[in-house]
């Protein structure tokens, strides 16, 4: 990658980054969180009971994500049909539902989605920041959490191997 | 002497430069007594139902010169949207992907007087022409060996050329130091580049290079403010040369308590950032200049619900650019044309209704 080019990208993924706030933070306190908190939200944000989330990749992020999030949104979306033990499952962080289901059709993403019309993951403290991806496991329990950026694939964050 | 002390002309001398005194002081600190501004309602209208359905509509968008048409930029679908100053859907503009009609990533859009709109795709370093009907006129690689980034959303047509604020590669973290505007032909070639960054980038604690800009086409010349800065710089475009350095602290405005750079994590920076002000544009309206600013809220971080935001615009007089009021307003300033201001009063696509007011003098 020529300096140049390495510069615009720092400038557009800074950009980026304060403009739409795209993140990728982690924080290790967020794992003591359980599948019935996870499911207690999503309860309220969808109306909907008895979902159950283990075994579950709950990816959250705002409608308004960067370029590598969406990306990575793609790959979750073509495991899911390849891989049946998980399942996968999409928060978009968005006031209005309108722009999120336009955000999905113009994305052509199918993942099973909710909509998070008021922000309430980060209200509730399930994650420091979006867009970030976790990984509940068949005990109830937060086994992984990450960032949604395209540096990994479904494979290496489930720690499956290549 | 005592007979000159006493006379009524030194006693008139002395009470005219009492009250002098007295009225600059009032100036200084309370610049709402000088000139009280508001905002009248004109009219609403809200936008029909387009096919395909916009999704999230940038809050700035533009109206053609003749006043006909209203042309937002949709994040989600990546084009452009054109209704009637009516509210009524007219057409898309541009199409998803790649090649020449093609549009992966909208940085900068503007019309010109012959209601032709260029679109810079950032993505594929294209810039499109396009007519109102979406029909392509030119496309042209752009800016290929250029050794500067433009700020995003922040490009306008200027005599047949697209004026563009900038940051200089090689000064990406000392921006103090890089080119500010360019001048560029639609064949992506470089005519100029010129003007510097204003100096309080250096004391904002912000490290935020953005800039917002407004042309005076009448008079020649180029406002620009950094977002993060109550100052603006106005430039000669016929000279390039910065002919003024403007603009107040105002109580309301409010930088970062602790500094933001590179090493800080976004989630802190986003933390820093939460109730600072920033400046969204700058408009000519009327005899004034007024600058739009937004409070970036908690709530906004968490949901990037625009409505999150507290808006509010700082108004001087363009005659010698005294800060004459401060307006709150509950709705976020989405265009200027002709003197009007149009508000954006619901951002929800179902309903998104656009305000109409001027800017009036209530001053009894």
């Amino acid at each position: 990658m020529s300096l140049l080019t390495k510069q615009i990208s720092v400038f557009v993924a800074f950009s980026c980054l304060l403009l739409l706030g795209c993140e990728s933070e982690k924080n290790a306190t967020y794992y003591q969180k359980t599948a019935a908190d996870w499911e207690s939200y999503v309860s309220e944000i969808s109306d909907s009971n008895g979902v159950s989330l283990e075994n579950t990749i709950i990816l959250v992020l705002k409608s308004s994500e960067c370029a590598p999030a969406i990306s990575e949104l793609k790959m979750w979306d073509d495991f899911i049909s390849e891989d049946n033990k998980f399942s996968v499952k999409l928060v978009i962080i968005e006031k209005y539902e309108r722009a999120s289901q336009v955000f999905l059709e113009e994305q052509d993403i199918t993942l099973p989605s909710f909509f998070d019309t008021d922000g309430l993951v980060l209200e509730r403290n399930l994650l420091p920041t979006t867009p970030m991806k976790v990984f509940i496991n068949g005990e109830g329990t937060i086994e992984k959490m990450g960032s949604i950026d395209s540096r990994s694939s479904a494979k290496d964050f489930l720690s499956m191997g290549a | 002497m005592i007979k000159i002390y006493s006379t009524p002309k030194f006693l008139c001398v002395v009470l005219t430069w009492l009250a002098l005194f007295l009225f600059s002081c009032t100036k200084d600190h309370l610049p709402n007594d000088q000139k009280r501004l508001g905002l009248k309602f004109f009219d609403s209208i809200t936008l029909a139902h387009s096919e395909p359905l916009f999704g999230k509509f940038y809050e700035k968008f533009k109206i053609t010169k003749d006043g006909k048409y209203w042309v937002f930029a949709d994040k989600m679908r990546e084009k452009i949207f054109v209704f009637t100053n009516k509210g009524k859907f007219v057409n898309t503009i541009g199409k998803s992907g790649q090649g020449p009609e093609g549009i992966e990533r909208i940085a900068g859009y503007d019309i010109n007087s012959k209601n032709e709109i260029f679109i810079y795709d950032s993505s594929q370093r294209m810039l499109k022409v396009f007519s109102i009907n979406g029909e392509l006129l030119k496309s042209n690689n752009f800016l290929d060996q250029v050794t500067f980034g433009i700020t995003p959303m922040e490009m306008y047509w200027y005599q047949d050329k697209i004026l563009a604020t900038i940051i200089e590669n090689s000064y990406m973290f000392d921006p103090s130091n890089s080119k500010l505007l360019a001048k560029i032909d639609t064949k992506g070639r470089i005519d100029t580049l010129f003007g510097s960054f204003d100096s309080f980038i250096k004391q904002n604690n912000s490290y935020s290079f953005f800039n917002k800009m407004m042309i005076d086409t009448v008079q020649g010349t180029v406002y620009t403010n950094l977002v993060s800065s109550p100052f603006f710089q106005k430039f000669d475009l016929d000279t390039y040369e910065r002919t003024q350095y403007l603009g107040e602290k105002f109580e309301k405005f409010r930088l970062p308590d602790r500094e933001i750079n590179a090493n800080v994590s976004i989630q802190e920076i986003n933390k820093r950032l939460e109730n600072t002000t920033h400046v969204v544009s700058i408009y000519l309206i009327n005899d004034y200049l007024v600058q739009h600013y937004q409070n970036l809220t908690k709530e906004w971080f968490q949901t990037t619900d625009y409505s999150m935001k507290e808006n509010f615009l700082i108004v001087y007089e363009r005659e010698n650019y005294d800060l004459i009021s401060e307006i709150d307003t509950d709705y976020t300033l989405g265009a200027v044309h002709d003197n009007k201001l149009y508000f954006i009063e619901d951002f929800n696509p179902d309903n998104y209704t656009i305000g109409i007011y001027e800017l009036v003098n209530e001053t009894n």
